[in-house]
C-alpha cells in the first residue's frame, strides 16, 4: 500500500508482512477489510492481565500501575474487532480456540475489583478538599465523576459561604459592643 | 523502482498535507475534553481551529484531484480521517455553543475587550449578542413590559460583578488530570497547605485551584493539568 498522506500526518508505505504502528483507528479499519492483522499491546498479554489482577487484589489501597489509561477503551475496541489476532492461552488453546477469551474473563475482573474499590475510596474522601483519583482509567473516572461532582457541589452548598460567616461575626460583635455599653 | 516512484510521490505531494502535525489533532481533543467539563467558557483557539479547517479543505481539494490516481481504499481512508477530525470539531463547537446559550446580559461586561468576550471567537461573539437582544425582546414583549418602568432593566449586574461568576464556577467541582510534575505543593483549598501533583495524576477538586495552569487559559506547552 503507497504512503498515506492524513491530515494528522503521513504513514509510510505498508508492506506485509512488515509491522508498522499506526493510530488505532486506521488499524481497526484495515483490520475490518481484513488487510492487516493487529499485533497485541503487551499489556494485554494474559502474563501481564494475570499479573496485575493479583496485584489489584493484594493492595486494597491503590491501583496497579499495570494498565495504561485507555486501557478499558483500547481493550474493547480490539477484541472487538480483532479478537482473532489474539494469541491462545489456557482453556482456549486447548480448544483451538484463538478469540480472546480468558483475556475478557481477566478483563473483566480487574474491572469488578477496581470497580468496588474506586467507590470505597470515593466514599471515604468525598468530604473533604479533595480526591485523589490517580490509577483510574479514562473510562471509569468518565463512570464516577457525575456522582462525585455533584455531592463535591452540593457539600460546598451546605457550608455556610464566606460573605455570610463573616456578616454573622460582624452582627455578633455589634451586638457585643452594645452589651458592653449598658455596663 | 517503487521505492523510487514512492519517493517522488511524496516529493510532489503539496506541503500543506503535512503542515499539520498530528498534535493539533489531539490537541484539540484535549481542548474538546477539558471545555465539556470545565464550568467556565475557556479561550477560543482561533489559530488551531483556522489551521485545522485549513488543512481538512485542503485534503478535500486533494482527495478530489486526485481521486483517479487513488486507489478506492486509499480514499475511504483518507476520508475516514476527515470525518472523524470533522466530528472532533463539530462536537467542541457545539460543546462551546451551549454554553454561550447559557450566558446572560448580566454576565458580559460593558468592554467588549475584556471578560467573556476575550475568550470568544468573532462569530462566537456576534451570536452571543443575537442571543441576548432575541431574549431580550423575548422578554420585554411576554412580560417585562407590563413591569413599572424601573423594574425593566435587564442589565443589572451580577453581585460581584464579573469576578462573582469567576468565583461562582470556581467551586465547582472538576477532576483533573496532570500532564507535568509540579516542584513544591499546589493549594487545593485543604488544611494541610496543599497536594504534590505528578504526571498521570488524577484528582478531584474545585475549579479555582488549577484554572490558572488548565490547558486552554494556558499554551499547550506551559499547561499543568487538562480536565477529565
Amino acid at each position: 500500500m503507497p504512503p498515506l498522506h492524513l491530515i494528522s500526518g503521513t504513514i509510510p508505505a505498508m508492506i506485509p508482512p512488515q509491522r508498522i504502528s499506526i493510530p488505532l483507528w486506521l488499524a481497526l479499519l484495515l483490520k475490518k477489510q481484513k488487510r492487516c492483522n493487529i499485533i497485541p499491546p503487551d499489556w494485554m498479554a494474559y502474563e501481564h492481565l494475570e499479573l496485575a489482577l493479583k496485584e489489584e487484589n493484594e493492595n486494597a489501597a491503590r491501583f496497579t500501575d499495570k494498565l495504561p489509561y485507555r486501557w478499558l477503551e483500547i481493550s474493547e475496541l480490539l477484541l472487538d474487532g480483532a479478537a482473532d489476532d489474539f494469541p491462545q492461552y489456557g482453556n482456549n488453546a486447548r480448544r483451538g480456540e484463538g478469540d480472546g477469551g480468558d483475556i475478557r474473563v481477566l478483563l473483566r475482573g480487574l474491572r469488578e475489583i477496581r470497580q468496588a474499590k474506586a467507590r470505597a475510596g470515593m466514599n471515604e474522601n468525598l468530604g473533604g478538599a479533595y480526591v485523589q483519583m490517580t490509577g483510574l482509567g479514562l473510562m471509569e473516572v468518565t463512570e464516577l465523576k457525575p456522582y462525585a461532582i455533584s455531592v463535591m457541589n452540593d457539600m460546598q452548598k451546605l457550608a455556610l459561604p464566606k460573605d455570610t460567616r463573616q456578616e454573622r461575626d460582624d452582627e455578633d460583635m455589634e451586638q457585643d459592643e452594645d452589651y458592653d455599653d449598658e455596663f | 523502482m517503487d521505492d523510487l516512484s514512492d519517493i517522488l510521490a511524496e516529493y510532489n505531494h503539496p506541503p500543506t498535507q503535512r503542515s499539520t502535525p498530528e498534535s493539533d489533532i489531539s490537541l484539540l481533543s484535549t481542548l474538546y475534553q477539558t471545555e465539556l467539563s470545565s464550568p467556565s467558557l475557556l479561550p477560543h483557539p482561533s489559530e488551531l481551529i483556522e489551521r485545522i479547517t485549513t488543512a481538512l479543505s485542503a485534503q478535500l481539494t486533494y482527495l478530489e484531484t486526485s481521486s483517479d490516481t487513488l486507489a478506492a481504499f486509499t480514499g475511504v481512508i483518507l476520508q475516514t480521517e476527515i470525518e472523524r477530525i470533522k466530528w472532533l470539531l463539530r462536537v467542541y463547537l457545539r460543546v462551546r455553543i451551549a454554553k454561550l446559550d447559557k450566558i446572560q446580559s448580566s454576565d458580559l461586561p460593558a468592554d467588549h475587550q475584556t471578560g467573556l468576550w476575550s475568550r470568544m471567537s468573532l462569530e462566537e461573539a456576534a451570536y452571543v449578542k443575537r442571543h441576548v437582544r432575541l431574549l431580550q425582546a423575548h422578554y420585554t414583549r411576554i412580560f417585562l413590559r407590563d413591569f413599572p418602568e424601573r423594574l425593566r432593566c435587564m442589565e443589572e449586574q451580577r453581585v460581584g460583578g464579573a469576578e462573582g461568576l469567576e468565583e461562582l464556577e470556581g467551586d465547582k467541582a472538576v477532576v483533573c488530570r496532570v500532564r507535568k510534575d509540579v516542584r513544591g505543593l499546589v493549594d487545593v483549598g485543604d488544611d494541610r497547605g496543599g497536594i504534590r501533583l505528578f504526571e498521570g495524576d488524577l484528582v478531584l477538586l474545585r475549579w479555582r485551584y488549577v484554572r490558572e495552569m488548565c490547558v486552554g487559559f494556558v499554551g499547550d506547552d506551559k499547561a499543568v493539568v487538562e480536565l477529565v
